[in-house]
């Protein structure tokens, strides 16, 4: 059972609201792995990119979203994939 | 503290089941009650659609409860969405400035069984100047003790096949 009140919630929810919340999570998720597994801290992350630790941390922590340049220099400085995109056949 | 139910909210979703508090004499879950208020306020729907799909979605078929996005920590409960601060120095992901928060409890730290509380609107750097909120906190905070108490005496157990909280006479039916 599901409580009808999230079912209703749910089922007027549109579509992209869901899509941007599972991939942001997700995106959160493997960059927290990555940056775990490397041992790296806010500063030096800043340091491995050459940029201000407060620049980092408007990227991370401001009001915009993650953003696809930002996620590609991450990407870069962790040295593992964050994100696929699918090059399946659209059928 | 009077007496309230503990009864299941969501056990569709593949990774985690959710329940939630109902006082004995109302009708509505707090959660319910939650949810309702404030999907019906246009200024914070498109939150509400963005955190009831963090605990759907994201927690319930996705990922679970883990760690990482149960770490808004706040006494004996934790606030959702999730703050994102990994273990390193500072990194903060995730719903920076979230309005709202919804109070939640993991069972055992497991991340398959949670309940989940009332919540508000976070208007100010602490719960404390959130009026409201520090409200639903606190209560939250009671549940959660008294939840964590019975667990600890057996007066309710869990059933780990069936990812479910039972009282000690193995009945689904838990007033508290």
């Amino acid at each position: 059972m599901r409580s009808k009140v999230a079912e209703r919630i749910q089922a007027e929810t549109p579509e992209e609201v869901r899509i941007f919340v599972r991939q942001y999570t997700d995106i959160v998720l493997r960059i927290n792995e990555l940056l775990k597994a490397r041992g790296y801290t806010q500063k030096d992350l800043a340091e491995k990119m050459k940029k201000k630790p407060s620049e980092i941390n408007k990227w991370l922590k401001g009001n915009h979203n993650l953003t696809l340049k930002t996620i590609a220099r991450l990407e870069a400085e962790l040295g593992e994939p964050i994100i696929y995109t699918s090059r399946e056949a659209v059928l | 503290m009077n007496i309230f139910a503990l009864e299941i909210w969501d056990d569709e979703a593949s990774k985690c089941t959710f329940y939630t508090v109902r006082w004995e004499d109302s009708i509505e879950n707090e959660t319910d009650k939650f949810f309702n208020k404030y999907d019906a306020n246009p200024e914070f729907k498109k939150s509400t659609q963005q955190l009831l799909s963090f605990v759907l979605d994201s927690i319930g078929e996705d990922h679970g409860a883990i760690d990482a996005l149960f770490n808004r920590f706040e006494n004996e409960v934790v606030g959702l969405p999730n703050k994102g601060n990994v273990n390193v120095s500072g990194v903060v992901f995730l719903y920076p400035n979230f309005p709202l928060r919804l109070y939640a409890l993991r069972i055992n730290n497991r991340s398959d069984l949670v309940v989940l509380f009332n919540g508000g609107v976070k208007s100010a750097q602490t719960n404390q100047g959130s009026k409201e909120l520090y409200i639903k906190w606190i209560e939250a905070c009671q549940f959660a003790k008294r939840i964590e108490d019975a667990l600890r005496t057996k007066e309710i157990i869990i059933d780990n096949k069936q990812r479910r909280i039972l009282s000690d006479n193995r009945d689904e039916e838990i007033f508290l």
